[in-house]
């Protein structure tokens, strides 16, 4: 069982070289960038060079999958890792979406005193966590990808090191996640016992040849459960989401987008992979005469994710904590996803988790904009009379609220579809029809938005914090949105391939 | 014109208004005047491409023409497929043609933020008229939805008092109501993959799936629930209704000329054009029901209307009765009460239409709505009320007027299915010209009171000239309906027959639904 460190196994070829490339490049660049946050540059120190390297560090890691894009999976030490079409894209969002975090963060870091320069070392390591789980295919390297993922991210979210509510934030997240590392861990270890592997396509092997008396054995089922508690924690799914509004709230807003988008997709990533090897080809179906339970289960958790989130976020009026309940929404509509199972729910998973990187990276790159230097314009009074002061940010911002809330033209709508499409196909016609009704209360919190924006007046505030970097990552989010409202053929096409395992 | 835009005509129609909003929206802050003129000359160039759809429209031939279909969403099925018939033709005529009237109506009434005013009413004509011309599913659903947005804006902008509370009833009703549909969809998508072997989103190719009709809780009968509560609560049918008083009071002149005029229009259209004949089988089932609520909404209506102290509000809860005819109509299922039904649809437009302005002259000039506030206009403003007048007439269905040609058809048509129902509805026409006669005695007649008629000026030029046509029109379509039947005949003939067929039978060597069948 030990040969995963057998040394002839680490001798690399070509091909697994070529596939590595991407998390070399990001982890030398962290290296780098920790060298290069010890030199002060100019009179003040300015942070420019650190951010232009960061940014060139996760363009060419995304170029790296782009060019060498993988057609064949290659296994990589001894299938701890794979990469595949799947990979490769999530690489490619990973990046992208971090570089856009990157690019919308660089005058709110500066404006908010919050400019350190660890910040760029810190988010490239949170960000090799995330490209490791959409790449790993061994219950341990997913532990470490999530640990190096977490760790970085709770570091991130204290940032704003004088603000109580940040430092709580951070305390919360940090204890919470902690319970969810261990109870994963723990989860793992139970299958080990039960199965005497940790590979996904062992376990997804064991579970298909043996399904009946593997499932007998309730040391599997209590791991797997236990697996599956910790990353529905991750990705904020009710029950689990207790911690979200409260951390959302008090992450500096760049870092709630990151936590809300990337962090996410990359947990969703690795979840697919583990359902893929626990439920198999057909979905919810492998595990037997348990069908139906975890079926039952997983259906009542996306139902109340989706309930929760859209009904709790009527009564904010922090704009972070509404985007914090609309994301537990979202997520909601992703684990409906899950549940329609490989062949027809998970590239539509894939496909909206493209959509809602750019929407919500675009909203919130616009929130950061707002003035308060620790976000207080971001409550819903802020918002009045934004469409008079600043029509293009308020129409931007208008683009990116009906994306999120499902209306065409915009990508969301066609993830929306794409998505439910696929549930409709897996025969959730119930849970699709509550979902698209929620969705209606989810419009009516998105367009309060957008009504306080043109139909109210509002004091006049003080001006943005106008900046060039942020505006050009909004504009790419505002043409990636458009463009994959209306023209998606292409991306679905993509998606496809990459859902395929 | 034809000549230049070819094939692609109908693109031309759709995304022309869609590329003017973008010019609008773009034009530089202050531009007031301009943003005017641009609105103006754009929104006739859109008119004038759809007569030029209409010189080259053959009237004969029942089936889609100049349609356009291309590739654009494969792995969904959802096709960029658009085509004019018999039945979209005056429906797209009727939008391009109301536009203008709004923008020149706007003119002096809308101050504040001018261009993007212009702008969204002609972002809401193009996905009006893209909901119109759309013969794929999933394209339809994208315009039906997209349209919400201009008018949410609109309303919430440029609205009365309550425009915020009007504003979002408006969006979430609608929203709500149409997310069924979109399941709907979803699912007969799913359907033509398991039937035909390939995902479709095509109005053909749907009509074409053989689906179990067996009652209301099998799947056509589902379905049909779905797209009707959609178009439901677009027409509105009561107990649907209650946003559009709402949205026509607090919205402004122009949003509720183009509300009344054409968008509650698309509700009417999308019953006919894609429930009912997708839905054929359970039609014997569901026709009776939706005769008798389309009785009682008339009724209803019209008591509500007599009720009302304010006149938009009188003319918006008269638009539910005269939405109930278009239903009735509809669900005779006999070609006379459909019929009546298009053409009711029209008249409805240009009738209301023309109230909801004449409204809005009063409004300018007096800045009340209240029925109490206006008395002896025939005296003080004499040529309003002659227009006031055979407005009313229109609206009461008098001989003569285009109104009486689309009751008439859709009460002989709903007689022959329901002579009940027909009765019930009848009375309606009674009611009806109580509250419309019983409003111009207030408003019109009577001892003009000076400090009532104070500021009150009769319709300039301006008014005249978006004024006039609609009279015209009101007179054109009562003394000759057979230009506008003879075009809708021949796609109705079919239809009809389409949604009286229980048992669906593709033709067998195409494949294809002989309706549509594409016309070359």
């Amino acid at each position: 069982m030990l040969n995963t460190i057998n040394p002839q196994n680490l001798v690399l070829s070509a091909a697994q070289w070529s596939a590595l490339g991407p998390y070399i490049i990001v982890a030398v660049g962290i290296l780098a960038s920790m060298l290069l946050a010890t030199v002060k540059f100019g009179e003040t120190g300015s942070r420019m060079p650190l951010f232009l390297f960061s940014v060139a560090v996760l363009l060419a890691a995304g170029g790296w999958n782009a060019m060498n894009w993988v057609k064949e999976p290659v296994q990589v030490f001894n299938g701890m890792m794979v990469a595949d079409y799947f990979s490769s894209f999530f690489n490619i969002l990973l990046c992208g979406a971090t570089a856009l975090i990157f690019l919308g963060s660089y005058s709110y870091l500066e404006e908010g005193d919050l400019h350190y320069s660890e910040f760029y070392p810190i988010m490239l390591t949170a960000t090799l966590g995330m490209m490791f789980l959409s790449c790993a295919t061994e219950l341990l390297m997913i532990f470490i990808a999530l640990e190096l993922m977490s760790l970085t991210v709770y570091v991130l979210v204290g940032m704003r090191r004088m603000n109580s509510f940040s430092n709580e934030a951070s305390i919360k997240y940090f204890i919470m996640g902690g319970t969810a590392a261990a109870i994963y861990l723990y989860g793992s270890a139970l299958v080990y016992g039960a199965l005497n592997t940790t590979k996904l396509a062992a376990i997804s092997a064991a579970l298909g040849t043996d399904g009946a008396n593997s499932l007998s054995n309730p040391l599997l089922i209590a791991g797997i459960v236990m697996i599956f508690v910790a990353f529905l924690f991750k990705i904020a799914a009710a029950p689990f989401h207790m911690y979200t509004p409260d951390v959302y709230e008090g992450a500096p807003a760049n870092i709630t987008s990151y936590m809300a988008t990337a962090l996410k997709a990359a947990v969703f990533a690795a979840l697919v992979r583990v359902s893929v090897s626990v439920f198999g080809d057909q979905g919810v179906l492998l595990l037997g005469n348990l069908q139906g339970a975890a079926h039952a289960l997983i259906w009542i958790l996306a139902l109340m994710t989706i309930v929760v989130g859209n009904f709790v976020a009527l009564m904010q009026t922090n704009i972070k904590r509404l985007m914090a309940y609309s994301a537990i929404a979202h997520t909601g509509y992703l684990l409906i996803g899950i549940l329609a199972g490989p062949t027809v729910g998970y590239s539509g998973i894939v496909f909206y988790l493209v959509a809602y990187v750019a929407m919500n990276i675009g909203a919130f790159v616009l929130l950061t904009l707002f003035p308060g230097k620790d976000d207080e314009g971001l409550t819903l009074e802020g918002l009045k009379g934004l469409g008079k002061r600043h029509p293009v940010v308020a129409a931007a911002l208008s683009v990116f609220l009906l994306s999120l809330g499902g209306f065409p033209p915009t990508a969301g709508f066609v993830g929306k579809y794409y998505l439910f499409t696929g549930a409709l196909a897996a025969g959730e016609t119930w849970l699709v029809l509550i979902a698209v009704l929620t969705s209606g209360v989810s419009v009516y919190y998105y367009f309060r938005l957008v009504l306080l924006m043109y139909m109210e007046e509002g004091s006049e505030l003080s001006p943005f914090r106008a900046s060039n970097f942020a505006y050009a990552a909004i504009a790419i989010c505002l043409i990636l949105t458009v463009y994959y409202g209306i023209l998606p053929s292409q991306l679905l096409h993509t998606v496809k391939k990459a859902a395929v395992f | 014109m034809q000549m230049i835009f070819g094939e692609n005509i109908l693109s031309w129609l759709v995304f022309s208004p869609l590329l003017l909003a973008a010019i609008l929206f773009c034009l530089p802050k202050g531009q007031d005047e301009l943003a005017r003129w641009v609105a103006l000359a754009g929104s006739l160039l859109v008119f004038g491409l759809s007569l030029s759809v209409f010189f080259a429209f053959d009237p004969a031939n029942p089936a889609m023409q100049f349609a356009i279909q291309k590739e654009w969403l494969p792995l969904i099925g959802a096709r960029y497929s658009l085509g004019i018939d018999g039945i979209s033709l005056f429906l797209v005529l009727l939008t391009t043609f109301l536009v203008p009237i709004i923008v020149l109506a706007a003119w002096h009434a809308v101050e504040d933020r001018v261009k993007n005013y212009m702008a969204f009413m002609l972002a809401l004509e193009g996905t009006i008229l893209g909901a119109f011309l759309s013969l794929d599913l999933f394209l339809f659903y994208v315009f039906w939805e997209a349209m919400l947005i201009p008018m949410f804006f609109l309303i919430g902008i440029w609205g009365s008092k309550d425009r915020i509370y009007a504003a979002q009833k408006f969006l979430l009703y609608t929203f709500v109501g149409s997310v069924p549909m979109l399941i709907a969809i979803i699912y007969l998508v799913l359907q033509t993959k398991a039937q035909f072997g390939d995902y479709s989103a095509s109005l053909s190719d749907v009509m074409n799936l053989k689906l179990a009709a067996d009652g209301m809780m099998s799947p056509q009968g589902l379905i049909f629930l779905a797209f009707a509560l959609a178009f439901a609560i677009k027409v509105p049918l009561f107990p649907l209704h209650t946003w559009l008083p709402d949205a026509h009071v607090q919205a402004p002149t122009g949003g509720s000329v183009i509300l009344a005029g054409v968008l509650l229009k698309l509700g009417g259209y999308g019953l006919l054009r894609f429930a009912m004949p997708i839905a054929s089988g359970v039609m014997p089932i569901v026709a009776p029901w939706m005769m008798g609520i389309s009785a009682v909404a008339i009724v209803y209506g019209a008591f509500v209307a007599i009720a009302q102290d304010d006149i938009k509000k009188l003319v918006a809860y008269s638009s539910v009765s005269h939405m109930g005819y278009v239903v009735l109509g509809l669900f005779a299922l006999n070609q006379i009460g459909i019929t009546g039904s298009m053409y009711q649809m029209l008249n409805h437009g240009v009738s209301t239409g023309a109230l909801f302005l004449l409204v809005g002259v009063l409004y300018e000039r007096k800045h009340t709505r209240a029925i109490a506030a206006y008395s002896g206009l025939a005296k003080t403003i004499p040529l309003f009320s002659i227009i006031m007048i055979i407005v009313t007439f229109s609206s009461i269905a008098l001989p003569g007027t285009n109104g009486f040609v689309g009751e008439f058809l859709i009460l002989q048509g709903s007689f022959l299915a329901s002579p009940l129902f027909t009765a019930i509805a009848g009375t309606g026409v009674i009611f009806g010209a109580v509250y419309m006669l019983w409003l111009c005695q207030r408003i019109l007649f009577g001892v003009p009171d000076a400090q009532k008629s104070e500021g009150l000026t009769d319709i300039n030029w301006r008014e005249f000239y978006y004024l006039a046509p609609l009279v015209a029109l009101v007179f054109i379509m009562g003394l000759y309906p057979k230009f506008f039947l003879d075009r809708m005949e021949p796609s109705l003939t079919q239809l009809t027959k389409r949604i009286n067929q229980t048992e669906l039978k593709p033709t067998a060597a195409t494949g294809k639904a002989p309706l549509y069948a594409q016309h070359d």
